[in-house]
């Protein structure tokens, strides 16, 4: 076949570029790493939320997650704890550390059991109606075969009775996190329309 | 708005003295750091410091309440770099690490930097430090590198990531 002389081509718009970008922007494709996962939204009061899936996440290169919560117990009472029990261990492998105020008081205290509890957290019925606690619940390097795995919680409600706290807790085993257990202490159920949303960071 | 990882830092076998982010990208907002770290301090717990660009004069300010061992504190001072909170060290449990999360605002302006933290140590006793705290640089360039320092070094392990916070 013969060469064709683009002086006699049916192209108009004859523009010799250096480039491959041919005059159009560079693109970097960004590397998100704050990526929902999963989320449970009660419809019905429930005992305690579970995420199992963790290992997945970690294959999948997320390094950290973090759980952003509304929460509300559905028992008579005042401020009930929350508790997170890891991998369905319900040894006596936790300790917990918290920094808490309320209004008028403000203490540091300890404990320990076999899961974790941050007290004077969840809102039952005899607190303020409507009002749902935040919780953001941070775990770093979770599938970590290396380090004990460490808890941080930032949580607070602001009402008939209030609470805010920040609090540690540590789940006293090196195995790598491949479940959530969330609930409220004693086993008192948790309300209709809380939500848990499980985050990932990739690193 | 996005969270974008800059780069993320492991501590090998043999410790190192410091973690230190260079060449930041100038296209964010704000930046993030999450630190899961642990000290080779002989002590439970060991600081957390942050320092911008290089600077190592007096030009940052801390103000902080930390929870210890059944006590409360409040606290702030002067000093070559923001002491931000802390993580566990040598004498703690082993294998536990603290858990910290480090925010700046706005930093690329030409005005003063600022940063607000939550940072925990863990162990296995009645011992710990739970500290929130707030923090300021005075230089109003751009930040460009942060370094992580403690009070000797960062164990194998201890892993620092940085983050930026994207308008889009």
């Amino acid at each position: 076949m013969a060469n064709k002389s683009l002086q006699h081509s049916s192209l108009t718009d004859n523009i010799f570029y250096r480039s491959m970008l041919a005059g159009n922007d560079a693109y970097f494709p960004e590397f998100e790493s704050d990526d929902f996962l999963e989320e449970v939204v009660l419809t019905t009061s429930a005992s305690s939320v579970t995420f199992s899936g963790l290992a997945s996440y970690a294959t999948a290169g997320y390094k950290h997650l973090q759980i952003r919560i509304a929460v509300r117990g559905a028992v008579s009472g005042g401020l009930g704890g929350f508790r997170v029990q890891v991998n369905s261990d319900s040894s006596e492998s936790y300790r917990i550390h918290r920094l808490y105020g309320n209004g008028s008081t403000v203490v540091s205290q300890t404990g320990s059991g076999s899961y974790l509890v941050f007290g004077d957290t969840i809102p039952n019925s005899g607190v303020t109606s409507g009002a749902f606690a935040t919780i953001v619940l941070d775990l770093l390097d979770y599938a970590s075969n290396s380090k004990n795995t460490t808890v941080r919680t930032l949580s607070g409600l602001a009402g008939s009775s209030s609470a805010v706290q920040l609090s540690s807790g540590v789940y006293l085993n090196t195995d790598a996190v491949t479940s959530l257990n969330l609930s409220q202490d004693f086993n008192f159920d948790l309300a209709v329309g809380s939500r848990f949303s499980l985050y990932g960071s990739k690193a | 708005m996005g969270m974008q990882l800059i780069e993320h830092i492991e501590v090998g076998s043999g410790g190192a003295a410091s973690i230190e982010f260079t060449g930041i990208p100038q296209d964010g907002v704000d930046l993030q750091i999450l630190i899961s770290g642990r000290g080779s301090r002989s002590a439970t717990d060991s600081q957390l410091r942050v320092a911008f660009n290089s600077d190592t004069a007096s030009n940052y300010d801390v103000l902080k309440l930390t929870g210890e061992s059944g006590s409360v504190t409040s606290s702030g001072f002067n000093f070559n770099s923001v002491i931000f909170g802390e993580m566990s060290a040598a004498t703690a449990t082993a294998n536990t690490f603290g858990s910290s999360s480090a925010y700046i605002s706005n930093y690329t302006s030409s005005a003063a930097k600022s940063l607000s933290t939550d940072s925990v140590t863990e162990n296995n006793a009645t011992q710990n430090k739970i500290t929130i705290a707030a923090g300021a640089w005075s230089g109003t360039a751009a930040i460009t590198s942060l370094l992580l320092t403690t009070n000797v070094s960062f164990v194998e392990y201890s892993t620092a990531s940085l983050y930026m916070i994207t308008a889009d």
